[in-house]
């Protein structure tokens, strides 16, 4: 995507055609849930309708959009944990509800290696790796989305590259 | 000696910058270590983008409809109105003076032979003098001004003698007194 390809800015209905793909796979490989993935996606492309003016060009609108999903994506993500811990907690306690529902077993078998190895990864790594594989983000744009040094952005996608090639390559992706 | 490992994976991503990208490609051929972790960073990116998603074309739709019943889209410019225009102090005071001081002028131009049309002053004898200074094609309406100030005004239209009205419908008062519990107006 050029930037002179687009001598006015893109109506809602271009940059919708163009980035809804892009906005709903980040979403998905990044909360690992088809449903949040919709959900973040409609919240990001409302808040892109409620903006005062309209963005430049598309790059812009794709970095914008991910820059709100990100931010409801981390807001998943401390909510799933809270409640993760909190389930443990009260399975620790009572004995026969340790059992997931069927719709998380469905959810289980339904993912893909690739998403389990994804899923393994903590929040800070996955989210640059993210951003960058499926959001085609630079490194810059990474480091002000997730407001860390370029150079933390290298360490992070490094280690989450390596993380998860020893994980395909074992195979093994049982979440602990 | 090799590059540190995080440079192999900001290489993959294009992010090492020109002079230094030869250098860890030279090195990558030259060193087998460096180039097995190349090839095992590369297959984990290339699992990552190769990784079909499927169906998202449902969603799309569910989610363009629910955006579509919210607002109407937005037009894809915005108004000349709605433009915000950012101007520097100095020049918005300068312009701010000068409109100002063009109204003022204007203005004045404009009221001057206006006001100078008629003079009214008291005759020291009691009476009042009133003297009109216009072009003769302004005089109707100035006549009609001058008399447009007095307090009240008597019209007395004349018709014809042998004019014969006719009265057409009926009254309201007749149509009340015979539709009294029907109310239309």
């Amino acid at each position: 995507m050029s930037n002179t390809e687009y001598a006015r800015p893109p109506s809602f209905e271009a940059v919708y055609e163009k980035l809804f793909p892009i906005i709903f796979r980040v979403s998905f490989r990044i909360t690992g849930d088809r449903e949040i993935a919709e959900d973040l996606s409609h919240e990001a492309f409302i808040k892109l309708m409620e903006r005062p003016n309209l963005l430049p060009d598309l790059d812009q609108c794709k970095f914008w959009l991910i820059r709100v999903v990100k931010n409801l994506s981390l807001n998943y993500e401390k909510r799933r944990n809270r409640e993760k811990s909190a389930f443990s907690k009260f399975t620790h306690l009572t004995v026969g509800v340790a059992e997931s529902s069927e719709k998380q077993v469905i959810q289980e078998e339904t993912r893909s290696t690739v998403q389990k190895a994804l899923d393994t990864l903590p929040y800070n790594l996955r989210a640059p790796l993210v951003f960058r594989e499926y959001g085609d983000l630079s490194y810059k744009e990474i480091a002000s989305v997730l407001r860390i040094s370029e150079n933390n952005v290298k360490v992070r996608i490094f280690r989450a590259r390596e993380h998860l090639g020893k994980m395909l390559m074992e195979g093994d992706t049982h979440v602990p | 000696m090799c590059p540190d490992r995080h440079l192999i994976s900001a290489y993959l991503d294009g992010e090492i910058e020109s002079p230094w990208d030869k250098a860890v490609a030279e090195h990558l051929a030259s060193c087998q270590s460096c180039r097995l972790l190349y090839n095992k960073l590369a297959e984990a990116s290339r699992a990552l983008r190769e990784e079909p998603l499927a169906d998202w074309r449902a969603p799309m739709e569910r989610v363009h409809l629910a955006l579509r019943s919210r607002t109407p889209p937005r037009q894809s410019q915005t108004s000349v109105w709605e433009r915000r225009v950012s101007v520097p102090l100095p020049l918005a005071a300068l312009a701010a003076a000068l409109v100002l001081f063009l109204g003022v002028t204007f203005v004045a131009t404009q009221l001057r032979p206006k006001i100078g049309l008629v003079r009214i002053t008291k005759a020291p004898a009691g009476g009042t003098e009133i003297q009109i200074s216009a072009p003769i094609s302004e005089l109707e309406t100035l006549l009609k001004s001058v008399g447009a100030e007095d307090s009240t005004r008597e019209d007395v239209i004349l018709l014809p003698k042998n004019v014969r009205l006719l009265p057409v419908g009926e009254p309201r008062m007749g149509k009340a007194a015979e539709f009294p519990k029907v109310k239309t107006w």
